[in-house]
């Protein structure tokens, strides 16, 4: 049996001992389908202790906007954002499966409770333009 | 028809040919879930790695640079993603091998009906070898295309040891099975 053949065969057995569950592969599939319809900046992570399921301080940049937040635990399924957004006029919080618009003042403050635990992303909305932070773990 | 390269999938997922990335989906998810597993995350933070690292291609896609280096990308992308998850429960762990692999009970070899074929045999024969073989030994089963600096960045380990140990498993697989009556030794 060649090593080709073999890595193969290892493939399939890999499979069967700790096989990808279907609703990890489901998810994958559908998300392409959850991004923007519309082009938008993608921010940068410029720093951050990671916003898993803890407190930390997560930080994203482009050239017009920066986004900093934190992400605490708030219940069992959810987690709880607050931050602060200078350049927004408009934020939304997003999930996989949906999104919530957060109300920021006038210092571009912002706090949303109930937010789902899981993957989320945050779009800023200014008159002119869109700009996304990368998706992270809340 | 031969099967579409990994370039022209992406290619057509960034058309907004939805069945070209389910196909990326096929092709690479078993690549991104094990690299989670290989940083020892349970099914709940491997599923969550998954999603991130799949969710952020997809924003990502329109401007990946190297299309055709799609594995190596995704598997980067878990390993950091792996990473944070780790951090935030500060039990990082030394990365260099790891010695568990936290498999759910209901997978654990022994508790599987073992079909009394070449796969049995090589489950068996997997479950015994070290840890850190059947680390590699998965990831390159996953993503051939890999090369070794992809490997060794996306389960944090040397680049000089990943054809040492590449070969060190095979060799030791192919002995066991061999002695299992399974392969033919001369086989290479």
């Amino acid at each position: 049996m060649t090593d080709p053949a073999l890595l193969s065969e290892l493939a399939s057995v890999f499979d069967q001992m700790d096989p990808v569950p279907v609703t990890v592969l489901a998810a994958a599939e559908v998300a392409r389908r959850a991004r923007p319809a519309r082009p938008v900046r993608l921010l940068a992570q410029l720093r951050g202790t990671p916003a898993v399921r803890g407190a930390g301080l997560l930080t994203f940049a482009g050239p017009d906007d920066t986004v900093a937040l934190e992400v605490a635990a708030a219940g069992r399924d959810t987690v709880r954002v607050i931050g602060v957004a200078p350049s927004a006029d408009r934020l939304v919080v997003r999930w996989p499966t949906g999104e919530r618009w957060l109300p920021v003042d006038e210092l571009g403050r912002f706090a949303g409770a109930g937010v789902p635990r899981g993957p989320l992303c945050l779009v800023v909305h200014r008159r002119d333009r869109v700009a996304l932070t990368p998706w992270f773990l809340g | 028809m031969p099967e579409p390269t990994t370039a022209e999938l992406v290619r057509r997922a960034r058309a907004d040919d939805q069945a070209a990335w389910a196909e990326l989906v096929h092709r690479y998810g078993r690549v991104v879930w094990s690299v989670a597993r290989a940083y020892g995350l349970s099914s709940t933070d491997a599923a969550d790695v998954s999603q991130t690292s799949w969710l952020n291609l997809a924003q990502r896609l329109d401007t990946l640079r190297a299309p055709e280096r799609l594995a190596g990308w995704l598997a980067t992308t878990a390993r950091h993603e792996s990473l944070r998850v780790l951090a935030a429960r500060r039990r990082e762990t030394p990365l260099a091998w790891l010695d568990f692999y936290p498999v759910e009970d209901e997978h654990l070899p022994e508790h599987a009906v073992l079909a009394a074929d070449t796969d049995g045999a090589l489950w068996r024969t997997l479950a015994e070898l070290p840890e850190r073989c059947r680390t590699l030994l998965r990831l390159i089963a996953y993503a051939p295309e890999l090369t070794y600096a992809q490997a060794a960045s996306a389960l944090g380990i040397q680049l000089g040891s990943v054809g040492n140990t590449r070969g060190r498993c095979l060799a030791e697989l192919r002995r066991r099975l061999s002695g299992a009556g399974v392969l033919d030794g001369a086989s290479r």
